[in-house]
């Protein structure tokens, strides 16, 4: 029997490479050609449509067609294995009722002809489906699987991402290849992170690869802005914040990232002077996402107010998700009035770089949450090089995963990647 | 005791920041930065807040309210 013919289809090279499974995926959608899998084996299925008796054709292949004939019964002891039968012409699977022919055009047609009673079509290749994730041996963190960052074809590509927070490790190895602008507003402190949360959430959202290729960032190839808004010791001034968002507006940042807060009261309102920072952000362009603090304790029934600025009715708060997709014992809730929740991320157990020696590091908050948001974003820029801020910020949303959880605690639910 | 602060300005005086700064210097205030969002953020003394709240241009007058991040040992950050 002849060897079935096959088509090629994943983890070959043009499958599992995003930028040439992509140009092979629009080439097939747009260019129309023709596809150059194929559909058949070149071979044939008889099929008993009434019962599992095949001594008629099975006289047929013997005496008109002069075949060779193997039978599954033939196969007790070894398994079926396409191997064991070349030999055969016809291979019939008695309990089946059907038959598997390796037989000319002609002998087929007589066949069909001859056996009212059977049916005869081709074999078909059998494919893995197209829709498969292809990446699906690139292992990363639980928060980039679950985002469906491994499965973008987008990177951050040309998309300014500023980080405001304790500044960067310039001299981090996973950053060796990356082009980092970096700047303090930390009066007699240079950029250099010297506390570890700013690297931390650089890593998150414009960061790749540890050293063992772990993945752990969403926009890995942004345009990584680094703003040092927060002293060594982790605290900055409110004008140290709205120098940072003013630099990261003036370079063209279309995405502004700040992991951090001040807790707010129930009863209290939002700071007027970042929602105006926030929003002469958004007419030049560029979105703050902020987070929503860690001051609740969920278990205890606790909930606080989402913090300062993410309070802001222009700034996204972000909450934090643990990997069952449940709120993060620690993550605030919206309770003033418009104060919201706007969407949620992962923020549990989560791994990025630090400084180093440590190099990289498992944390937890709303401050790990905000920079998977901010890196999506960045994703959703590249995508949408000519969208708006607004459209971009509507389609985070459009695309965010619907949960099984109050809105006051998520906002529209986990964000996902385009 | 001289304070860090910040103040948000009413919109309606945007275009005048020149006069609004000089009035901001008459009452005693030391002028760090100014945003063009209108925000202005300094160094005032306390007992002149009320003097300057009263300002037709000054909306909101607040101290700088610092912002901290847990130490890099913890572990919910």
């Amino acid at each position: 029997m002849r060897q079935p013919i096959l088509g090629k289809r994943t983890f070959l090279k043009e499958n599992t490479d995003h930028s040439k499974a992509f140009e092979k995926y629009m080439n097939e959608c747009y260019e129309r050609v023709a596809s150059s899998v194929p559909l058949f084996t070149g071979r044939h299925l008889m099929v008993n449509t009434k019962g599992n008796d095949f001594k008629s054709p099975q006289k047929l292949f013997k005496d008109k067609l002069n075949f060779k004939i193997a039978n599954s019964r033939d196969f007790i002891s070894e398994n079926l294995n396409e191997t064991s039968f070349t030999d055969a012409d016809a291979l019939i699977y008695d309990e089946l009722g059907i038959a598997l022919i390796d037989g000319n055009e002609e002998q087929i047609r007589m066949l069909e002809a001859e056996s009212s009673d059977f049916i005869i079509q081709p074999e078909r290749v059998v494919y893995v489906p197209d829709d498969l994730p292809v990446s699906i041996n690139i292992p990363a963190t639980w928060g980039l699987n679950v985002t469906r960052v491994v499965d973008s074809n987008f990177t951050g590509r040309d998309v300014k991402i500023a980080v405001l927070d304790t500044g960067f490790d310039a001299n981090h190895p996973d950053f060796c290849d990356r082009e980092v602008v970096a700047e303090s507003f930390v009066p007699n402190e240079t950029s250099k992170d010297m506390h570890g949360h700013g690297t931390h959430c650089i890593g998150t959202a414009c960061g790749n690869k540890d050293s063992q290729g772990f993945r752990y960032g969403v926009a890995k190839s942004a345009n990584i802005y680094a703003g040092k808004v927060l002293s060594n010791e982790g605290s900055g001034a409110q004008s140290w914040i709205l120098n940072g968002i003013t630099w990261a507006v003036k370079n063209n940042c279309k995405v502004i990232s700040m992991s951090l807060g001040s807790k707010i009261y129930p009863g209290e309102g939002y700071d007027l002077a970042y929602e105006k920072a926030a929003k002469f952000a958004l007419s030049n362009g560029a979105i703050t996402v902020a987070a929503a603090g860690n001051d609740s304790r969920r278990s205890f029934k606790q909930y606080i107010p989402v913090s300062s600025p993410a309070n802001c009715p222009s700034v996204l708060a972000v909450g934090a998700l643990d990997s069952n997709l449940n709120v993060a014992d620690f993550s605030n809730r919206s309770i003033n009035p418009e104060s919201q929740i706007d969407i949620a991320a992962p923020g549990v157990s989560i791994y990025s770089s630090w400084i180093m020696p440590t190099r990289n590091r498992t944390i937890s908050g709303t401050s790990m949450a905000t920079p998977h948001i901010a890196g999506i974003l960045g994703l959703l820029c590249e995508k949408y090089p000519e969208g708006t801020i607004y459209e971009i910020k509507e389609e985070l949303r459009n695309m965010a995963r619907r949960l099984p959880l109050p809105g006051i605690d998520v906002g529209v639910g986990l964000a996902i990647a385009p | 005791m001289k304070k860090n602060i910040v103040i948000t300005l009413n919109d309606h005086y945007l275009e005048e920041i020149d006069n609004t700064l000089s009035n901001l210097r008459k009452e005693g205030m030391i002028i760090k930065n100014v945003y063009e969002f209108g925000v202005i953020s300094g160094v005032l003394e306390e007992e002149n807040f009320s003097k300057i709240r009263a300002l037709d241009e000054v909306l909101l007058l607040k101290e700088d309210k610092n912002i901290n991040i847990p130490p890099p040992s913890g572990g919910i950050q």
